[in-house]
């Protein structure tokens, strides 16, 4: 039983993980057909995931409203609303002008754009209550905030164009623009630098078998 | 009278919300028409698009979900006009299952744009295509990157890849010189990994104001070919677009939301000062009691 649950999957995880790396850096023609059909395989697996993600997500929920949990009613309209789309979907298709559409269209978008759009409501809420200078740092990052909003605007290149060509350098937009190019781009540069070489490690050690816990356990 | 600044810094939300939907309702409903200024990071990506001859084929892939469609739209229609406009052969894509609606309205809105701008009529699977979303995440990108038509199979709609004119030219990635990643999130980090790195195609970001930071590293190091960040890139490709096209129906969206943008931004950096003064001034008065 131990070989079937355990060194089987550590042989496949081995072996997937080796020959996606040996593939990926080589450009002979048995490889680029290896690393294809590796990509296709790919895309059937996450269908499945796709599937085992509905049925989890309708599991989830439908115990809720069984159970009469605190929120169930929340539950009741996902699976009202999960049904009403796959179901027009599945009969009328998803092409413009059907039932499908319709609801994306006239529903989803407007939604989603609403919440996200409440964030500038929170936002000027939140700077005014709490985006305080209690600190150095603090302080440097509300100049910064500042400047970077005036720069984004046109407003801030209107009061900028009031300064003579010999001190084009204090632009509002120019300095913007060297935010975003110099400091932003190489903090940006070390956390990207950061999570590769931690991925790499990761892998790392998924492939030598080191990290099991995706086995579940250990 | 000496003011009351704990009164000061406890506003009422309330008041902030409704000086908040006035400063974005006003310059809706009266355009300010703020003058729009050209930067190096949107002018990468259109004139990489200029550079491109006539029939020559572009991919697009839409990847961004339906909240951030307001910011997003303006910018992807004046991206996609300006390909139809410059003779390009358009093929869209999604990375993500909600690009299948949001990219099917982008193009059918592209189509009555350009219709109206041009007088011409667009062909669909001639002139433009729109394969919607391809599952397999990464995978995706790489199988494009070897073997197109059999990774996406059919388009948007059903049909066959094999049936459409504008794909008959393509095989693999390679064949495009260019792709458009319109995105609100770091999905555009697979395209410049499986995308540009393995098979040369050069990429052009066009992505929420919140993503475009993140982009600079990418940008300077030469990975993708410019940024069109926000409603202000989005305003300043349309300038771009309405200039070098001189179209009889302006693009116009972007431009309007970035009037409502820069006084919201006012009124927040307002409220910034407002309330860091309240915050100095009740300090110095607790030390003085």
């Amino acid at each position: 039983m131990e070989f079937w649950k355990k060194r089987i999957p550590l042989i496949i995880v081995f072996l997937a993980g080796l020959t996606m790396i040996l593939t990926y850096y080589s450009s002979r023609k048995e490889a680029v057909e290896i690393l294809t059909s590796y990509s296709k395989w790919y895309q059937i697996i996450a269908g499945f995931a796709l599937l085992l993600g509905v049925v989890s997500l309708g599991q989830v929920h439908i115990a809720k409203i069984r159970k009469l949990k605190s929120g169930w009613a929340y539950s009741l309209i996902m699976i009202i609303a999960f049904l009403v789309m796959s179901i027009s979907g599945f009969i009328w298709g998803i092409e413009k002008g059907t039932p499908f559409m319709w609801i994306f269209e006239n529903v989803t978008t407007p939604l989603a754009s609403t919440v996200f759009s409440i964030l500038a409501f929170y936002i000027a809420s939140a700077a005014y209550r709490a985006f305080r200078a209690k600190s150095f740092e603090a302080s440097l990052m509300l100049a910064a905030a500042i400047l970077v909003m005036v720069g984004r605007i046109p407003f801030g290149e209107m009061v900028s164009r009031l300064l003579p060509d010999s001190l084009y350098f204090l632009r509002i937009d120019v300095i913007t623009q060297w935010l975003f190019r110099v400091p932003v781009a190489a903090a940006k540069r070390a956390i990207l630098l950061g999570i590769g070489l931690s991925s790499v490690t990761m892998s790392l050690r998924i492939i030598l078998g080191i990290e099991r816990t995706y086995m579940g356990g250990e | 009278m000496a003011i009351n600044y704990d009164k000061m810094l406890s506003i009422d939300r309330r008041i902030v919300y409704l000086i908040i939907a006035l400063a974005i309702a006003v310059p809706t409903i009266h355009p300010l028409n703020l003058p729009v200024t050209v930067t190096p990071d949107v002018r990468g990506v259109f004139d990489e698009i200029e550079k491109l001859e006539p029939g020559t084929p572009i991919l697009i892939s839409v990847d961004y979900e339906p909240s951030t469609t307001p910011e997003m739209d303006p910018m992807s229609k004046a991206v996609i006009l300006h390909c139809l406009l410059r003779g390009l052969k358009v093929i869209g894509i999604s990375y993500l299952i909600y690009g299948s609606g949001i990219g099917e309205d982008l193009f059918n809105e592209v189509e009555k744009i350009y219709e109206e701008a041009t007088g011409k009529k667009l062909v669909y699977g001639r002139d433009y295509c729109y394969l919607g979303y391809k599952p397999g995440d990464y995978a995706m990108i790489i199988g494009l990157g070897e073997d197109f038509k059999g990774t996406c199979k059919q388009d948007n709609y059903g049909k066959s890849v094999y049936e459409l004119e504008i794909l008959k030219p393509i095989k693999t990635l390679r064949d495009f010189p260019l792709m458009i990643d319109l995105h609100d999130d770091s999905y555009i980090n697979y395209w410049i990994i499986y995308g540009n790195e393995r098979t040369g195609i050069k990429i052009g970001s066009c992505c929420t104001a919140v993503m475009a930071t993140g982009m600079y590293p990418f940008w300077r190091a030469g990975q993708i070919t410019g940024i069109v960040g926000g409603l202000k890139g989005g305003s300043e490709y349309e300038k771009l677009v309405n200039e070098k096209y001189n179209l009889k129906r302006r693009l116009k969206q972007a431009r309007a939301g970035m009037d409502a943008q820069s006084v919201i931004h006012i009124v927040i950096i307002l409220f910034m000062l407002l309330g860091n003064f309240a915050f100095i001034m009740k300090t110095k008065q607790s030390k003085k009691q």
